[in-house]
């Protein structure tokens, strides 16, 4: 039985039909027609461009069962609702029938249906990320935040609030744990928070070890050891052009830290300067460590287009403390071309996902960059095309829990701006068509003018404690 | 002749009336362009992410009210208005207690007028008027607190009768008011400067460069980097960087731009500064930077030129979204609206980027600079910022390197050189007398030349640097 949702004060609105028919499908956004989603994602609230009123009809197994009225051209879909009907369609398709009425369609107009493939599979329920100005060199208000994709609930973790020039970056957790996290607080009194085991403590990389800088992380999945690259980023801008600025390394190793013991593990060959190591990332067994490496028997000084990063492997140890001595090329820039970065391993350890680039390390200012994925059970290339915009750069992703889903950032709505998308990977390893990280009002994501950083699954809402905020907190 | 007694409600209803006149007058005739300014550094939006960002941050509510306000200052007699009220209002707060509570209060008005000063010693830089929505938001408490307390205890102190002479009433009053008035325009010379600087910043924004030469004294210029880049940019807008540079402070490599500085009048100008270099990603770049300065992290004036720019590159999305985005802040409507038109005449077309094979880094003047000069050979602009700054610097080698690729497109055949280049190449050959077969000297320029070293030669080299102040050879003695 159909639930009708009038949206408007009673009487206002009521249920039309529309005068005509037409065989277009509407011009949504964000464009949900024929994604894939989990069935307890929040409702795809949508808008239509120019539309006075509009009503949207989701069928499932031909039966009508939820009718929205929306207003200024939004169709705001009751949540309650939404999660019963989304928990009936587990496995099928919903019809979506959508009519719009406006100036030019006075009597309305029924658009070609829809249709939203609902998966069985559940996502997590939460996903962190930062967000950001994309000014490049300064920041004011900047924070990481936590979002619950069952419903809009958007909170911050920690914020630098209370210490403007502090700069919060790359963060991370073990095996998708709300329980602990990391990241990075640089500024005057800036070091490396550290919430383990309900305690809070910051790290000074810059003194223990060889005293390096630590950027990217990679949180082993056992929760003893977080394996870091220590870079030292740069960036150039361009006067002019479509690619406004480039983000590059002069100098990266990666480096292992024990949380248990203090200490900061290093393997000589990953500390060599005629290479270049960054982006780590463990498979989910915590067995091998993945990363990106440029090597060159001579490393430019500054930076060089020419800079391509292959992806490796190496096995690891963790009773021993110890990497493997065989290192595994699993893409070789110098022959298959291009840069890859930001190497993802999926849960079940069969898949691994990259962001593809011309040249550097950087991607998300490149335009060209896309996703791409090796199944690491035949090595071979699989086509997650469907998944990357042609246009505009699709970068830092990060895969859910079952290996079924993946969130990462992409620039198609305006060039600029890093939004979310959430992708689906079938049973059979068949990519499916992303949707937008849907918002309560859906032009929330063109409005917003700060970018989605580094998002991660995580497995709930994390309860950073207030007193974080202190350990980095400066006058300055 | 009868006299007229006031009530002492309507005599500081009067008083209330004058001192905002007072200060109205003040603020707008000393002050209008800082007045615009605030509105450009502050922003307002009924957006959520503005809303429960003033929900976290220390600014807070008198933050929030403070930025709602701040809009209505793109018209200065409104913004005048309302700094003055700010003044004011504490003053008619106080004066009301004093009534409710004193016996005889006509004589004490003056205890309320104590209240102005203390507000108005800090009223210029409360950018965000935080401290003056909280200062009248303590007074208004308080008079409400004052009033119902009045209303039942009833009471009247009394005060000593010397305390209610006239005299005492005119004495205090009047100092108070002039106290004010010299915190506001006197005391502190940062505030005279503001005012200048925004100025200029409006006629820049303008583009008249004329006004901006009027305003800038040479002596100015050496003493304040901000006037004397704005001198520089207008001399090199009008064609007039190769006769005057020198004498409106240029003295290096860095004398064009600003850099590593968070002050968001510099990152104003800098921003000007590509605009008119027609370097859009700069512009872009400057104007984030020039809004991460505000406390929510953007500005009106920023917001604006990142409109404006991006409308110019014809790029629909990003021109939408900030249109979109002003269209959510009170004042901002036909703004918008009048741009409408243009965005809908590039919705289909392609974005406008330049150069996107052969990129300009953005890196220490002469750098950025010189790939603009390699793909606008032809245009005097970026040459005489290049050449000038070489000149600054005395780089001699490669000032001529770029005189020498340029000649052919800009001054062929003998076409005479600018001043300041004649004047370097004829110093030039001092040491290298080739390149005087290579360019153009005028015989005015030799016979000039002639006699500045025949002066330094014999004695008179602070008469001949007196003389030729705006030279080269005075520049680099």
């Amino acid at each position: 039985m159909a639930v009708i949702q009038l949206l408007c004060p009673a009487g206002c609105c009521r249920w039309d039909e529309a005068a005509v028919r037409s065989d277009e499908s509407p011009v949504i956004f964000p464009d949900y027609k024929d994604v894939t989603v989990p069935y307890n994602i929040a409702p795809l609230n949508f808008m239509i461009e120019g539309a006075d009123r509009l009503q949207a009809r989701f069928i499932l197994d031909g039966k009508s069962s939820l009718d929205v009225i929306g207003k200024d051209g939004i169709v705001d879909i009751p949540e309650k609702e939404w999660t019963g009907l989304l928990e009936q369609a587990k496995g099928a398709k919903l019809t979506v029938e959508v009519s719009m009425w406006n100036d030019e369609h006075p009597d309305g107009v029924a658009f070609k249906p829809f249709e939203v493939n609902v998966s069985g599979n559940k996502i997590d329920a939460w996903v962190a990320y930062r967000l950001i100005e994309p000014g490049y060199e300064g920041w004011r208000q900047l924070g990481l935040y936590q979002r619950n994709l069952e419903s809009f609930e958007e909170t911050a973790i920690v914020t630098n609030k209370d210490a403007t020039t502090t700069c919060l970056n790359c963060h991370h957790f073990p095996a998708y744990s709300s329980e602990s996290m990391m990241f990075h607080a640089r500024g005057a009194n800036g070091g490396t928070i550290l919430y383990h085991n309900g305690e809070l403590s910051k790290i000074d990389f810059k003194s223990i070890g060889p005293k390096k800088n630590t950027t990217y992380p990679a949180w082993h999945p056992e929760g003893r050891f977080i394996a870091f690259s220590a870079n030292t980023t740069h960036q150039v801008f361009y006067g002019e052009g479509r690619q406004p600025v480039e983000v590059f390394d002069t100098a990266s190793d990666l480096l292992l830290y024990d949380i248990g013991t203090g200490e900061v593990l290093t393997d000589p060959r990953f500390l060599t300067e005629q290479a270049l190591e960054t982006f780590p990332a463990w498979s989910p067994d915590g067995r091998y460590l993945y990363f990106s490496s440029y090597q060159a028997p001579q490393l430019p000084v500054y930076f060089s287009d020419s800079m391509n990063y292959d992806l490796l492997r190496v096995s690891f140890d963790s009773s021993s403390r110890t990497f493997g001595e065989k290192i595994d090329t699993l893409y070789n820039a110098e022959v298959q071309g291009g840069s890859a970065s930001h190497p993802r391993v999926s849960a079940d350890g069969r898949y691994l996902l990259y962001t593809w680039s011309q040249y550097g390390t950087f991607p998300v200012w490149h335009r060209e960059a896309d996703l791409q994925m090796i199944d690491l059970e035949t090595m071979a290339p699989v086509d997650v095309s469907v998944w990357n915009d042609a246009e505009e750069a699709d970068s830092y992703h990060s895969w859910s829990s079952d290996g079924r889903w993946v969130v990462y950032g992409s620039r198609r709505l305006d060039g600029r701006f890093t939004r979310l998308f959430i992708a689906h990977l079938d049973g059979s390893g068949v990519p499916c068509k992303p949707f937008l990280l849907p918002q309560k009002d859906p032009r929330h994501n063109a409005w917003r003018f700060k970018s989605f950083n580094v998002p991660e699954f995580i497995d709930g809402k994390v309860e950073l404690p207030k007193e974080a905020g202190n350990l980095f907190y400066s006058e300055e | 002749m009868k006299k007229i007694s006031l009530a002492p409600g309507r005599l500081l209803a009067i008083l209330s009336a004058l001192l905002l006149l007072i200060f109205w007058a003040v603020w707008f005739f000393c002050y209008p362009n800082f007045l615009i300014w605030l509105e450009g550094y502050s922003y307002f939006s009924t957006l959520p992410d503005f809303t429960s960002l003033y929900g976290s941050i220390p600014e807070g509510i008198p933050g929030y009210i403070g930025a709602f306000l701040h809009q209505f200052y793109k018209w200065p007699a409104l913004g005048a208005l309302i700094q003055a009220f700010f003044a004011v209002w504490p003053v008619v707060c106080a004066g009301v207690i004093v009534i409710r509570i004193f016996e005889e209060p006509k004589g004490l008005i003056w205890i309320a007028f104590l209240v102005l000063p203390i507000y108005i010693y800090r009223q210029f830089w409360d950018l965000l008027i935080y401290f003056g929505v909280i200062y009248s938001a303590v007074a208004t408490v308080l008079m409400l607190l004052v009033l119902v307390a009045a209303a039942i205890w009833k009471p009247s102190l009394k005060m000593p009768e010397f305390l209610k002479n006239r005299w005492l009433n005119l004495v205090v009053m009047l100092a108070s008011v002039i106290c004010s008035v010299y915190f506001l325009t006197g005391l502190d010379p940062r505030n005279r400067r503001q005012e200048e600087i925004t100025r200029l910043e409006n006629l820049g924004q303008n583009g008249q460069w004329q006004e901006i030469l009027s305003l800038v004294t040479p002596k100015d210029a050496k003493q304040d980097q901000l006037k004397s880049r704005y001198a520089l940019l207008a001399l090199a807008e009008t064609g007039y960087l190769t006769e005057y540079a020198f004498r409106y402070g240029l003295s290096g490599l860095d004398s064009f731009l600003f850099y590593d500085t968070p002050d968001p009048l510099c990152l104003n100008f800098n921003a000007l500064f590509y605009q008119c270099m027609d370097m859009h990603n700069a512009v872009i770049q400057q104007s984030y930077q020039q809004g991460v300065q505000s406390v929510p992290g953007i500005g009106f004036a920023s917001l604006r030129r990142l409109a404006d720019t991006y409308i110019e590159l014809k790029d629909y999305e990003l021109a939408r979204k900030y249109l979109d985005i002003l269209a959510h802040s009170t004042c901002h409507r036909a703004w918008v609206k009048e741009r409408l038109p243009k965005l809908e005449s590039i919705k289909r077309e392609e974005p406008a980027y330049q150069y996107d094979e052969h990129k300009a880094l953005i890196a220490d003047f002469p750098h950025t600079i010189s790939s603009m000069v390699d793909r606008n050979v032809e245009n005097r602009k970026y040459t005489d910022l290049l050449l000038c700054a070489y000149l600054a610097n005395e780089d001699g080698d490669k000032f001529l390197n770029i005189l020498r690729y340029i000649t052919p497109y800009q001054y062929p055949e003998g076409t005479p050189l600018p001043r300041l280049y004649e004047e370097a190449v004829i110093l030039i050959s001092m040491v290298n007398p080739e390149v005087l077969s290579e360019f153009h000297i005028s015989e005015q320029t030799r016979a000039r030349f002639s006699d500045y070293v025949s002066m330094m030669n014999t004695g008179r080299g602070t008469q001949a640097l007196k003389k030729y102040a705006d030279t080269y050879w005075a520049y680099s003695y």
